[in-house]
């Protein structure tokens, strides 16, 4: 309503304008300008097409519990959450999408306090309980943003006289290249490092959220593709796979389940092929910073830390053997929400043979589609009720 | 976004807000050239006016600070579209010229350097306006056209 109100705010305010430009171009300005709002308000229809979605949520009880109970500790108290399930190929996320056009059209203080959290997960996915603690990852967007990770991190970053002069290097020869202005091919550059530098930070939050979770859930969506293509915004997999086991140090829980899989993910993050142009800057900045976003990461999420019990472990997977949804330990404790997602990643690869190819195997077990959901919403209530 | 570069509502809304920050520099420069008082509304579209030909005209690589880069919807691409508007022309020399010639409409003169300078400067982001509005339907035409029904005889392997 706020991004209805702003731009029929905007359209009122060149009406007037309109009747008093000064001249026919000034006239011809106003034209052009309504035609590109009007085009931008029928792409913005479109790909809000997502809020039909509202009324069939797509994640189940246990899995919705679970990143409530994210959001409210990495974001904020007020952030209100929005799951759909999405053609996409990808898991994917938006925060307050239209904050800009209300602040500079409409009126801020409508929105002023709302943290509104878009995820998308894709359809074909939407059963796949190994993977949703992905979303975790998207929350970090959020939490970058609501705590002004990105740009301190990017502030901190650019002191660096290296970076320095090697960013400087890296800017003549793009703008050479491409033939752009200079501070057009600083910024393009400058924008993908910030983008870079966001990723790195998600992938670290959910690392110290989840722990060896995020990395199986992060193989599992990236093992089939290539591990060294570079997007605009994101950094290669393979450098985001040696960046998470470089965070998790302690995973020894991994190789005990899953060796072969162990041996192949040190294998894929041992390997350092050559880039070149901005990605081969963008890779060095990212390996340069890395320890200084594990630190900022770890001081904001500590409180929140995830370290597994193998003890927990252990109970988790029998339960599982024995087709009872993981919730409470012997002692008659709850168990960790985070590790029954471990405990069910463990347990289902080790079913699988415990290579790389029982990542797939292991993500779609129809045996835990049940389980699963079921152990976080009994975690879930019981927390609740204790 | 995890691992896509999709296409984002905040992105879509910001090239909305741009092309409405461009037409206030025409408007402003209208303004100067028929001879009527610059509005309090005039002089914020042409400081900000300013400070973008002046990052356009910079020669040097500068590694921006957050707050410079938060200040501009989508930096990069608001200096691609003013290269593309201006054609040969446009190196970081004839930028700085331009928002030089700014500087003297926000001090008042209106010689006729100034107003022939003034007139070029209407016209650039006229242009720009246009080419913003040709890749918002170029954009929207191609959104179209991959959303065409998928023929049955075609498989997806992501």
């Amino acid at each position: 309503m706020a991004l209805y109100s702003a731009i029929e705010s905007h359209v009122v305010t060149r009406r007037s304008d309109f009747s008093s430009a000064p001249d026919d171009p000034a006239k011809r300005g106003a034209i052009t300008e309504m035609r590109t709002l009007l085009t931008s308000a029928r792409k913005l229809q479109s790909v809000m097409a997502w809020i039909d979605a509202i009324s069939e949520p797509p994640l189940d009880l246990g899995t919705t519990y679970f990143v409530e109970l994210a959001a409210r500790r990495l974001v904020g108290s007020n952030a209100e959450l929005l799951a759909i399930s999405a053609e996409e190929a990808s898991y994917s996320t938006y925060r307050n999408p239209y904050e800009k056009v209300i602040a500079d059209w409409g009126d801020p203080t409508e929105i002023a306090g709302d943290t509104v959290i878009v995820l998308f997960l894709p359809r074909r996915e939407q059963r796949s309980g190994l993977l949703h603690p992905l979303l975790v990852h998207e929350l970090g967007h959020a939490v970058c943003q609501t705590h002004d990770l990105t740009s301190r991190a990017y502030s901190q970053a650019i002191k660096r006289k290296r970076l320095q002069s090697r960013f400087a290097t890296t800017a003549a020869a793009h703008a050479l290249a491409e033939g752009l202005l200079p501070q057009e091919a600083a910024l393009q550059i400058v924008n993908r490092m910030q983008g870079w530098l966001e990723e790195a930070l998600c992938d670290a939050i959910a690392t110290q959220y989840l722990g060896p979770t995020y990395l199986y859930s992060f193989v599992a969506e990236v093992a089939a593709g290539n591990v060294d293509r570079a997007g605009k915004k994101h950094p290669p997999p393979r450098q985001r796979i040696r960046m998470i086991l470089d965070h998790l140090g302690w995973a020894s829980t991994m190789k005990a389940a899953a060796n072969g899989l162990d041996d192949w993910v040190r294998a894929i993050s041992g390997e350092h092929p050559a880039y070149s142009g901005v990605e081969a800057f963008l890779v060095w900045t990212l390996d340069t910073v890395a320890k200084e976003v594990r630190r900022r990461v770890a001081s904001l999420v500590q409180p929140h830390t995830f370290s597994p019990d193998s003890g927990e472990l252990d109970e988790i997977k029998e339960l599982l053997a024995a087709g009872i949804p993981p919730a409470q330990r012997q002692s008659g404790e709850t168990i960790n929400s985070c590790a029954v997602i471990l405990g069910s990643w463990l347990f289902a690869l080790e079913a699988a043979g415990g290579d790389v190819s029982s990542i797939p195997v292991a993500a779609d077990s129809e045996e835990l589609a049940k389980l699963l959901p079921k152990g976080l919403e009994m975690t879930a209530l019981m927390s609740a009720w204790n | 976004m995890f691992m896509t570069d999709q296409a984002d509502p905040g992105e879509i809304a910001a090239s909305a807000t741009r092309a409405a920050r461009f037409q206030d520099i025409v408007m402003a420069t209208s303004r100067t050239l028929n001879g009527q008082d610059l509005v309090p509304k005039d002089r914020m579209a042409l400081q900000r006016c300013q400070r973008l030909l002046s990052l356009a005209g910079t020669s040097d690589f500068v590694l921006s600070d957050s707050a410079t880069t938060q200040s501009l919807a989508d930096p990069s691409a608001t200096l691609a579209v003013l290269r593309a508007a201006g054609g040969t022309r446009a190196q970081a020399d004839y930028f700085e010229r331009m928002a030089r010639t700014v500087g003297r409409i926000l001090r008042g003169n209106r010689t006729p350097e100034t107003l022939e300078a003034t007139k070029s400067l209407r016209d650039l982001f006229i242009k720009v306006n246009e080419m913003s509005l040709d890749a918002a339907v170029e954009g929207e035409l191609e959104r179209q056209s991959s959303r065409l029904p998928i023929p049955s005889t075609a498989n997806s392997i992501s």
